[in-house]
């Protein structure tokens, strides 16, 4: 089952460790024929960016997905990171659960995009409080 | 006798009315001093109750998991062991059939014997190996899976192999190290050599097995986080509140900002790939 994905000009993907960035002035497309980690420009999130707690967890699970050689260590550094979120946001549990089941079963891109919607969620409450007056 | 129905006037009414409510008080607070929650019954919070018993029914099955995945590391364990034994055995049939080569024929004779002892003692305790009937060096006929979730989507499967001297490790029974009154070199060289390709397949076996062994320790703790964070998140869910959680993201966000920060473990192959971006 290959996957067709479109590169734009100058646009930057990672698959299976390399990093291809599309050097024509057209849109190129790729087909990758076998199972490998695969992560777009839109969807890297840089160490710098990891701001906030929900963002930490999804560079956690980047970090599994891009490099699993050092799946022990990120597997620590992720329930760190995740204890914290569900002692103070419990209602994050249900979320991050799907989100658990996801990478025990190595499906990372789904795990990723559930984490997405924590940042979602993290955002909406923590500018609840801080009246919307700035974002993260 | 007949009783006679006790009339109560407004005043006393109220009163006792008043006197179960905090009867019924009195039990929920004496109930979440017990169990240490806000919410015990559908009745306080029915969302928020079904949701927090659903994480911990999940928790509990999640639970069942991890002791079957103990139970596959108890199997595997038992396998290496057997493993281990059997390399020791193999190195003492080895030290006799090398001390038969340089031997008069009379003690080559008697080392081939203690050759062959040892040879039965490697099916004995290949036989042996087992965990609660499952023994994964009884042949490739035995198979022992490993779910990781509660369906069961989600498994590993591991394939025994043969550890008996006959058809497993092709060490054959000792016979004709000494013909006449002359030791048989050559014969005793094949068996040296059977000897060491044997050890050669126990090693390779061996190394499947801590790989497997690996995996299944990485998912045992992966359980265990979730069964935690499923525990921790019911015990909590009773406080959700959005204006809380958000204030409590933010004071979080604050004092991972502060602290030493674990993210830039990141491997030097990981980082070298994202500073790209």
């Amino acid at each position: 089952m290959a996957l067709r994905i479109t590169l734009k000009p100058g646009e930057r993907m990672i698959i299976g460790g390399a990093v291809l960035t599309n050097g024509s002035p057209s849109s190129c497309d790729l087909v990758i024929e076998n199972r490998t980690p695969i992560l777009r420009q839109k969807d890297i999130l840089t160490e710098e960016k990891a701001t906030s707690p929900c963002r930490r967890i999804y560079y956690a699970i980047q970090l599994m997905y891009i490099d699993e050689n050092n799946l022990a260590m990120y597997h620590k550094i992720y329930w760190e990171l995740v204890k914290d979120l569900v002692h103070a946001a419990p209602s994050t549990v249900g979320l991050i659960d799907s989100i658990n089941e996801h990478i025990l079963q190595r499906r990372y891109y789904p795990a990723l995009k559930l984490t997405k919607k924590l940042i979602e969620y993290e955002k909406e409450a923590v500018e609840r409080v801080s009246n919307g007056a700035e974002g993260i | 006798m007949a009783m006679q129905p006790i009339t109560l006037t407004g005043g006393m009414r109220a009163n006792l009315v008043s006197l179960q409510n905090t009867n019924s008080l009195l039990e929920l607070t004496q109930k979440k001093l017990a169990t240490g929650k806000k919410v015990n019954s559908a009745l306080d919070d029915p969302v928020a109750y079904f949701t927090a018993v659903a994480h911990e029914q999940r928790a509990g099955d999640l639970s069942g998991r991890k002791d079957e995945m103990s139970e596959a590391v108890q199997t595997v364990k038992a396998a290496d062991a057997g493993i281990q034994s059997i390399n020791t055995l193999i190195a003492a049939a080895r030290s006799l059939a090398t001390s038969a080569l340089s031997a008069d024929s009379t003690t080559a004779t008697t080392l081939m014997n203690q050759f062959n002892t040892v040879r039965t003692q490697i099916d004995e305790m290949a036989a042996d190996s087992g965990y609660k009937g499952v023994n994964l060096l009884g042949g490739t006929s035995v198979s022992l899976t490993i779910k990781f979730d509660e369906t069961g989507a989600s498994k590993l499967g591991i394939t025994g192999f043969d550890g008996s001297t006959t058809t497993g490790l092709s060490i054959s029974l000792a016979s004709g190290w000494v013909s006449g009154t002359t030791v048989s070199a050559s014969t005793i060289e094949t068996a040296i050599s059977a000897l060491d390709s044997a050890k050669d397949k126990l090693r390779t076996e061996s190394s499947k097995l801590a790989n497997n062994l690996s995996i299944i320790t990485a998912r045992q703790e992966f359980t265990q986080g979730m069964i935690n964070v499923l525990k921790d998140g019911a015990a909590g869910l009773t406080n959700a509140d959005m204006n809380e959680e958000g204030a409590n993201m933010l004071m979080l966000q604050t004092r991972q900002a502060l602290g030493t920060t674990s993210l830039s473990l990141a491997s030097q192959a990981a980082q070298s790939v994202l500073r790209l971006f």
